[in-house]
């Protein structure tokens, strides 16, 4: 290999293929994120995003092609590997999945733990626990509330946070800010910064295209499950088509 | 006073009933399968005890304990083995599969037992104590009294123990328990295993009371299905409401209107309670 250790890709995806029974969603995808980027996956509904972030966590089977975390196959058809979710997490992977999905009729507190299922430990859990509260001090208030009841913006917060608790190398975010008050964006928009600062590489859907390319250096644009434009998301703000397509400019 | 007695025997029975459709409710609530093979696990549990007891002369409250490990293997292997498989099938297939799973068990019990009525009966079976008129047979009192234990036990179970949460999880929302790194096709297995295992140590108390034969399991498939439905489904004191419940109706039907009517009462239960309150006395209605 050319690259070094120190550049290693944490996901590499190439000419994925995937979908659902006799639909495919996605065509031909090729997509990276390096190590400790915060990389943005945009697109319209219905482009295959969140299709995407499942394949790769293997809530979706896909047709053909590779997934790699790491310089590790998770997924690939020319050598008839497909390791399960639960191997994907213990790996590294962390999904926050649209919609949050959190378990309504447990509290907050036993939702967050969940996401420490694969950790063996009652004590470094109790530190993990600490820790996201830190994080999320609005969580903390209300840890022994059922998740159910919770507003949408706390949803999102105990999503995350629940993520955050198998210590992710790879966390992926379904939709942030989607139907969210813009003042929770800001906050949760402040989260993915601290996030990414402890070098946790960062894959995130997104539909509102500015706050996007805010939270993430480069971008992917998806449309009809293929990969149509990719690049800094300095120069996708400035791209004709992408106003017009994307910003209504 | 006979007023009183029958509310005891009610309560007594009761007990024992909702020990017996607690695992139907929990493999319900979890798995989305609604098994019916459950009597015939019932009735394999009462065939454990027996053997035990004619065979060892083990005491039937002792050998529940075996009773309880030989169905949770049974279960667990049916769920990882057979079920698992059509589990993502639309509801109808499990339920054919389950009641086909009800004949095939029945009927191999028929060949290897044949039809003859037996009874686990140790010699304290008819003793009990009495206050005035009122006679509390001692079994019913034990069996009761392991039923609610049993029950408590579970919920402790589901909330403090790792399984437990898993098992909760997967009831809640399978794909976010797969996010977790749950093990769900296992997490099945277990739950399919927890409410067999719960279904025989019913069995074994039943076999004291009632007469055994292969095919005692077919009316505590339907009673099962009848508290498990008007408990409420996916709470777990659902099934200990509406197992007393039924208990307590059952008796007072069949001393007020005769033995013959407490099928058509129970089975009238089942419908009121579904035009009334589908999601049960305990069931939380859908927001």
């Amino acid at each position: 290999m050319e690259n070094d250790t120190k550049d290693k890709k944490m996901l590499k995806i190439e000419k994925l293929s995937a979908g659902y029974a006799d639909t495919q969603v996605l065509w031909d995808i090729n997509l990276s994120v390096e190590n400790g980027e915060t990389v943005a996956l945009i697109g319209s509904n219905g482009a295959g995003k969140s299709t995407l972030l499942e394949t790769v966590i293997g809530l979706v089977k896909p047709i053909s092609g590779l997934i790699e975390l790491e310089n590790k196959p998770v997924y690939s058809d020319s050598a008839s590997i497909s390791i399960p979710t639960r191997e994907r997490v213990k790996n590294g992977m962390s999904l926050v999945p649209q919609g949050r999905h959190l378990f309504p009729n447990m509290t907050v507190e036993e939702n967050i733990s969940l996401g420490a299922f694969l950790q063996n430990n009652r004590k470094t859990l109790k530190k993990e626990l600490e820790k996201v509260y830190e994080l999320f001090p609005r969580v903390y208030e209300r840890k022994n509330h059922p998740a159910g009841k919770l507003s949408g913006g706390e949803q999102q917060m105990v999503a995350i946070a629940r993520a955050l608790m198998s210590k992710p190398k790879l966390l992926m975010i379904d939709e942030l800010s989607l139907g969210l008050a813009p003042v929770i964006v800001d906050i949760l928009i402040e989260i993915i910064y601290d996030i990414s600062k402890t070098g946790t590489s960062l894959l995130v859907v997104e539909q509102d295209v500015q706050v996007a390319l805010s939270v993430a250096k480069r971008a992917y644009v998806l449309e009809t499950g293929k990969v149509v434009m990719q690049g800094k998301s300095k120069d996708l703000l400035d791209d004709p088509q992408i106003q017009s397509a994307y910003l209504g400019i | 006073m006979f007023e009183l007695q029958i509310i005891i025997n009610g309560l007594l029975l009761g007990g024992l009933y909702a020990l017996m459709a607690i695992g139907m409710s929990l493999i319900w609530g979890v798995t989305n399968v609604v098994n019916l093979a459950h009597g015939a696990l019932i009735m394999l549990g009462a065939y454990t005890t027996f053997w035990l007891f004619k065979l060892l002369h083990l005491d039937p409250f002792i050998s529940l304990a075996a009773s309880f490990a030989v169905l949770f293997v049974f279960g667990f292997l049916i769920q990882k083995y057979i079920i698992n498989f059509v589990i993502r099938a639309k509801m109808f297939i499990t339920l054919l599969l389950t009641f086909g799973l009800d004949i095939l068990i029945t009927n191999v019990a028929q060949t290897a037992w044949t039809s003859n009525f037996r009874q686990t009966s140790p010699s304290y079976a008819s003793n009990g104590f009495s206050y005035g008129i009122i006679t509390v047979p001692y079994v019913r009192l034990a069996a009761f009294a392991i039923s609610i234990a049993l029950v408590f036990a579970l919920y402790l179970f589901l909330k403090k123990t790792k399984t437990g949460q898993a098992i909760r999880a997967v009831s809640q929302d399978i794909d976010a328990a797969r996010l977790m790194g749950i093990n769900v096709a296992n997490t099945f297995a277990v739950t399919f295993g927890i409410g067999a295992g719960l279904a025989g140590v019913a069995g074994s108390m039943i076999g004291v009371l009632i007469p055994i034969t292969p095919h005692m399991g077919e009316i505590l498939t339907l009673k099962s299905f009848v508290i498990a439905l008007i408990g409420g489904l996916g709470t777990i004191f659902g099934p200990l409401v509406g197992g007393l419940f039924l208990g307590l109706v059952e008796t007072f039907g069949s001393f007020h209107l005769g033995a013959k009517y407490a099928d058509v009462i129970v089975f009238g239960i089942l419908v009121a309670t579904l035009i009334i309150k589908p999601t049960g006395i305990l069931g939380k209605n859908n927001e």
